[in-house]
């Protein structure tokens, strides 16, 4: 795909006054006047607007680029790697008319044009940008922290310094996104869901707002930050709108209405990651890179009937998700990550199309409960499936109760069996990006803190890390991984557009895979040779809307599939792709188009599944029966019926129950106070102690929940839960307010690993 | 279900309505759970709850408009017994305008939370709120605490009820929120006589329940045909169950709302303040701090799930208490029916949140049928004294 850049020259000044905001908007007066889209912006991670309404768009690897109202470009920078900038993923003014871009991929801001370094924080992954009042400030993504500089006129003048934000509470921090106005820091905290207003002087949080949801003052994943002179705006990620706050996060105003059809604009909003207004107030610009476009705004009299103001949205029959980019096969089973609703879609693969059978977690901050998870992998045969949350900074590994009887959907088959904490390697914690498991059984996880690669054993103990590479053996925007034939590690590098080859055991650099026509891959499976194409890679490139087979030794392409469309078949940011054994079919995540959808080894299209319907390639009509998988492959066969490998509840005659936990870590033997048991809302008691098989007391902590699966809510109070003796706890005011179907949940934290493990079981509650 | 215990509790009580002619068996074992209401559950954390002068001196509060900014605003501007103890208007007037629909005090004592958010986790600790609300009396502890210490017929009932004198209006903070403590107990035993007779559908359940073959006459065919849409296709008992016809708790169901977005966050914003609140059961005022209340209160906790959640309201009485929902925008009950069938309106700002509502899709005459049911829910006034103003009135109830 041909780049679209007209000149190469970077000399682009904008004329521009300064930084601050001269003239607010008039008060009265809202945001959410379309006035123009302008399409054609592969990757547009974050866009400025000069009075003039010249668009600066960040491209991420593709460079920074001035569009002018007439649509003529100009490159401020070009693509990697002419350009020097790896990904661009912030933008904001510098004095003079200059841009500062923040590159995430080498953690350095760099003016623009003029290109020198204004800040390295390598190590550090910044993610957002900011100027104001003579500074510069630069969030980092990982850590709960800011950076701080002076500016001069043409550059730096003092050293800058990494401010902690101490947010007084006890939850993780997750900068996003980033405002200087009216003497406030504003960041976005998307791990929480809220906005937090600091002190530029000490990095103190003054006011905090938000919560996960679509109400007012409520947020799901708010992802960048801009001032418009009177307020902050905040792109509200999964709530696709813009939401203006003031100086404490109260909301001032909103708009923006979902789009549903695909690449609807005109003033409907999808998935903004940026915003930011042009320095007189007078217009507004949303990156949406789902989209490959920004969209400008002018202000609106209050209140106009005929806008779209809320994020209503029709109601959808069947599966209503969104079918994200992680996605991970084992068998007969898939699993693809679902990120508006925080939660795990798992399909039985033995049907056409994919059955969808369960549903596991939800959006929360308890055990069994998910942020957001990056990294997915099945082990199908010993019935366990991984997620890495990097919200709550755990690997998640769930179980499925199933009936093997007839594929069926059944809400409450998953059970979370255990959790891992993120652990901490060479004093950073490791971020995984992806993850794979290998046959012999070990767990590796592409690790963006490094970038390294971290292999666990299936318990989540760490085995070893290979990585630190310098020069052309690192991976300078590392996005997924495959083991190939080999068993060698393949990293796709989607600034670079090509595949680095690493040894599993030692980390050694075996060379790059350079496959001609990459823009910007992402995806990447590994296709045995057993398949009958050899051995093989398929990745997909998110930009190019397909995905290729490439042979593993001799790097030729040797089937493609895809083309940028909304049709069966075609792509539109496809993102994860695994290869499904028992079918012989590449699956692969048609992020844009909100689906997945199957193809054979050549190319052909063969299945799609999307919001509420599903429809398979016509079949031969001179075939009859169903279709045959190729030849080689394995047979069909039942789905395990798992359900006896999970403990039941036993009662003895003293009233006490027993129960192990589903690890087999733990035993715990309970009882429920005052007798004869739990009565609808009264409160109770629980008695429980913690043994191994012997019956010997175990340490660690101890936490008491419970849940009513088919509302999705828990129960309204936390019982205190105290020691009593060793290995002996009560839980005092456990309170289930509504009758019904309750699962009740006892975990037990290892005190050398820190893992936790479930006990559950369930009662009905009349 | 693995491992699944089964835990069943028998309803309470003697016998229950048998199934037989038009009343099937699961049908009956559901009405078998909203009996005739009971006594007034004991209050521990309010002393004085069943204590008669304590009533009284509530009663003279309740109706008294001196306890406000103006002059003008008592309980009973907004509780007004001619109203079934609630108004007539959507959103409720007192010093000024409020932000929801006035809710009616009776057979509040059998609620565990009082208000739509649930703000107040007693009958007592509610009384108090209003009087401190700036659209509601206006007034502060203090002021209400002068005008009852300055009222010789008010000192009397005060000494009748709890052996000593009100605070003087100049007496020290503790001693002033002892006594507004101890004006919402007042307020609270009166309340807590707030309770109708027997309606149509009680009379029916407790004659059936005894056998009697004539029992049906109570309920009239429509009545009968609603009550098994409520406890079967429209699925009404699910939260509007128990004698109370409420379960208590907190649900968000979507009611329409101006420009497709709520503004009513409902229970997420009380519950920290109810766990904090000095004159909540747990508190230096309640008489049974370490109760089970008390435990209840200091543990809850919050989560973004509770947003736009309202405590399902009783239904007895509904009739004679429109409009309807917590801002009063359905005028009649058979609005409130038309909604649950069609869901016209109901807010979806979300496409994965569950919804706790599903579209029942009733004909015109099940809709008509269940408002006629809701209608048997209807009882007589509380009895005398209680239900209407104390004689001689304080003061000038608006």
């Amino acid at each position: 795909m041909a780049r679209w850049f007209v000149s190469v020259l970077a000399a682009a000044v904008i004329p521009c006054a300064s930084v601050v905001v001269a003239a607010p908007p008039a008060a009265g007066l809202g945001w959410g006047k379309h006035v123009r889209t302008i399409d054609g912006l592969p990757d547009v991670r974050a866009a400025l607007i000069a009075d003039d309404g010249t668009v600066v768009a960040a491209l991420g690897s593709g460079g920074v680029v001035d569009v002018s109202t007439d649509g003529s470009r100009l490159v401020r920078i070009a693509p990697w790697p002419a350009g020097g900038v790896a990904e661009a993923v912030g933008l904001a003014w510098l004095p003079g008319g200059r841009v500062a871009v923040l590159d995430r991929a080498s953690g350095r801001v760099v003016a623009a044009p003029g290109g020198e370094t204004l800040a390295d924080l390598s190590p550090a992954r910044p993610s957002a940008i900011a100027t104001g009042a003579g500074q510069l400030f630069v969030a980092d993504s990982d850590a709960p922290r800011i950076w701080v500089a002076s500016l001069g006129p043409r550059g730096r003048e003092a050293e800058g310094r990494w401010m902690d934000i101490a947010a007084a509470d006890a939850l993780p921090v997750r900068l996003s996104g980033l405002a200087f106005g009216d003497g406030v820091l504003m960041a976005s905290d998307a791990a929480n869901h809220r906005v937090l207003a600091i002190d530029p002087a000490n990095g103190r949080v003054v006011a905090r707002s938000g919560d996960r949801g679509a109400f007012p003052d409520m947020w799901q994943d708010p992802a960048g930050i801009g001032w418009d002179g009177r307020g902050f705006l905040v792109t509200d990620l999964l709530n696709h709108r813009v939401v203006r706050v003031d100086a404490r996060g109260a909301t001032m105003d909103r708009w923006g209405q979902h789009a549903v059809r695909p690449r609807e604009g005109a003033g409907k909003i999808h998935y903004p990651t940026s915003t930011q207004a042009s320095p007189d107030g007078s217009m507004v610009v949303v990156a949406e890179p789902f989209e490959r476009r920004v969209q400008v705004f002018g202000h609106l009299p209050p209140p106009d009937p005929s806008v779209p103001r809320m994020t209503e949205l029709p109601a959808f029959d069947g599966v209503a998700s969104h079918f994200s980019r992680e996605m991970a096969i084992d068998g007969r089973t898939m699993v693809l990550w679902e990120p508006e609703s925080a939660s795990a879609l798992v399909f039985d693969l033995r049907h056409d199309p994919p059955i969808h059978v369960t549903t596991l977690g939800g959006p929360g901050t308890r055990m069994g409960q998910f942020g957001q998870v990056s990294a997915v992998c099945i082990d199908e045969a010993g019935n366990r499936i991984h997620l890495a949350d990097n919200v709550r900074r755990v690997f998640s590994t769930q179980a499925l109760v199933r009936n093997g009887q007839a594929p069926a959907f059944d809400p409450f088959m998953g059970r979370t069996v255990r959790e891992v904490p993120f652990p901490v390697i060479d004093g950073r914690v490791v971020a995984p990006i992806d993850m794979v498991r290998a046959p012999d059984g070990g767990i590796l996880v592409l690790d963006g803190a490094g970038p390294r690669v971290v292999e666990f054993d299936p318990a989540f103990r760490v085995v070893r890390t290979i990585g630190g590479w310098e020069g052309e053996a690192r991976p300078v925007r590392p996005v997924q991984m495959a083991l190939d034939g080999g068993g060698h590690v393949v990293v796709v590098d989607a600034a670079d557009a090509v595949l680095r080859r690493y040894s599993r055991a030692e980390g050694w650099f075996l060379g790059e895979i350079e496959v001609p026509g990459l823009v910007r891959p992402w995806g990447i499976a590994a296709v045995p040779a057993e398949a009958g194409v050899g051995g093989a890679l398929a990745v997909t490139d998110a930009a190019a809307d397909r995905w290729v087979l490439v042979d593993e030794s001799s790097a030729t392409v040797r089937a493609e599939g895809g083309g940028t469309g909304v049709d069966p078949g075609q792509l539109w940011e496809p993102s994860g792709i695994a290869w499904s054994a028992s079918d012989g079919r590449l699956y692969v995540t048609d992020h844009g188009n909100h689906r997945v959808q199957s193809f054979s080894p050549d190319g052909q299209w063969m299945s799609s599944v999307a919001i509420g319907r599903a429809f398979v390639r016509p079949r031969d009509p001179q075939l009859t029966g169903p279709a045959v998988p190729p030849a080689g492959m394995p047979s069909a066969e039942g789905a395990a019926d798992t359900r006896a490998s999970f403990p039941s509840v036993t009662t003895d005659a003293d009233g006490w129950s027993r129960l192990g936990s589903t690890d087999g870590s733990f035993m715990v033997r309970f009882r429920v106070l005052p007798p004869p048991g739990i009565v609808v809302r009264d409160p109770f008691d629980v008695e429980v102690e913690v043994t191994d098989r012997d019956g010997r007391p175990l340490e660690g902590a101890v936490a008491f929940d419970a849940a009513m699966p088919h509302h999705g809510h828990g129960m309204n109070v936390a019982p205190p839960v105290r020691a009593e003796g060793p290995g002996r706890w009560r839980v005092s005011g456990a309170l289930f307010h509504m009758p019904g179907y309750w699962e009740i949940y006892v975990d037990r934290t290892d005190p050398d690993t820190g893992a936790r493990s479930r006990a559950q079981w369930s009662a009905v509650i009349e | 279900m693995m491992g699944a215990v089964l835990i069943l509790v028998a309803a309470a009580g003697g016998d229950a309505p048998p199934a037989g002619g038009w009343l099937d068996a699961v049908t009956a074992r559901r009405v078998a759970r909203n009996p005739p209401l009971g006594p007034v559950p004991a209050d521990p954390t309010n002393r004085w709850a069943d204590h008669e002068p304590a009533a009284r001196l509530g009663h003279r509060l309740f109706f008294d408009a001196r306890l406000s900014a103006s002059g003008t605003v008592s309980c009973a501007s907004c509780h007004d017994p001619a109203f079934g103890f609630a108004d007539r208007r959507a959103i409720a007037v007192g010093e000024g305008r409020g932000t929801r629909h006035s809710m009616s005090v009776l057979h509040a004592a059998h609620q565990r939370w009082l208000t739509w958010d649930g703000r107040a986790d007693t009958l007592w600790g509610q009384a108090t709120q209003p009087f401190e609300t700036a659209h509601e009396h206006g007034t502060t502890r203090r002021q209400v605490l002068g005008v009852i210490a300055g009222d010789p017929e008010l000192r009397a009932a005060w000494r009748a009820a709890f052996g000593s004198d009100p605070p003087a209006a100049d007496a020290d903070d503790a001693s002033i929120d002892a006594g507004f403590a101890m004006v919402g107990k007042a307020i609270a035993a009166y309340e807590r006589r707030l309770v109708g007779g027997p309606s149509a559908y009680d009379r029916w359940w407790t004659r059936r329940a005894a056998g009697d073959p004539h029992a049906d006459v109570e309920l009239s065919e429509p009545a009968r045909r609603g009550l098994l849409l409520f406890f079967g296709k429209a699925d009404c008992f699910q939260c509007h169950h128990g004698a109370l016809f409420s379960d208590g708790e907190f649900h968000a169901i979507g009611i329409p709302a101006p420009g497709g977005m709520p503004t009513d966050p409902g229970r997420y914003a009380v519950v920290d303040r109810v766990r904090a609140d000095p004159m909540n059961a747990a508190g230096p005022h309640s008489d049974a701090r370490e109760g089970s209340q008390a435990r209840i209160s200091s543990t809850l906790v919050n989560s973004p799930e509770r947003w736009g959640e309202f405590r399902t309201p009783s239904l007895r009485n509904a009739a004679a208490t429109p409009p309807y929902m917590h801002d009063g925008q359905f005028a009649t009950l058979a609005q409130v029916v038309r909604f649950y069938s069609t869901l016209e309106g109901a807010v979806s700002l979300d496409h994965h949140r569950e919804t706790v509502l599903r579209k029942l899709g009733l004909s015109e005459a099940e809709q008509s049928d269940l408002v006629a049911f809701l209608e048997s829910l209807g009882g007589s006034p509380p009895a005398a004294p209680w239900g209407q103003p104390p004689a001689p009135a304080a003061a000038p109830v608006r």
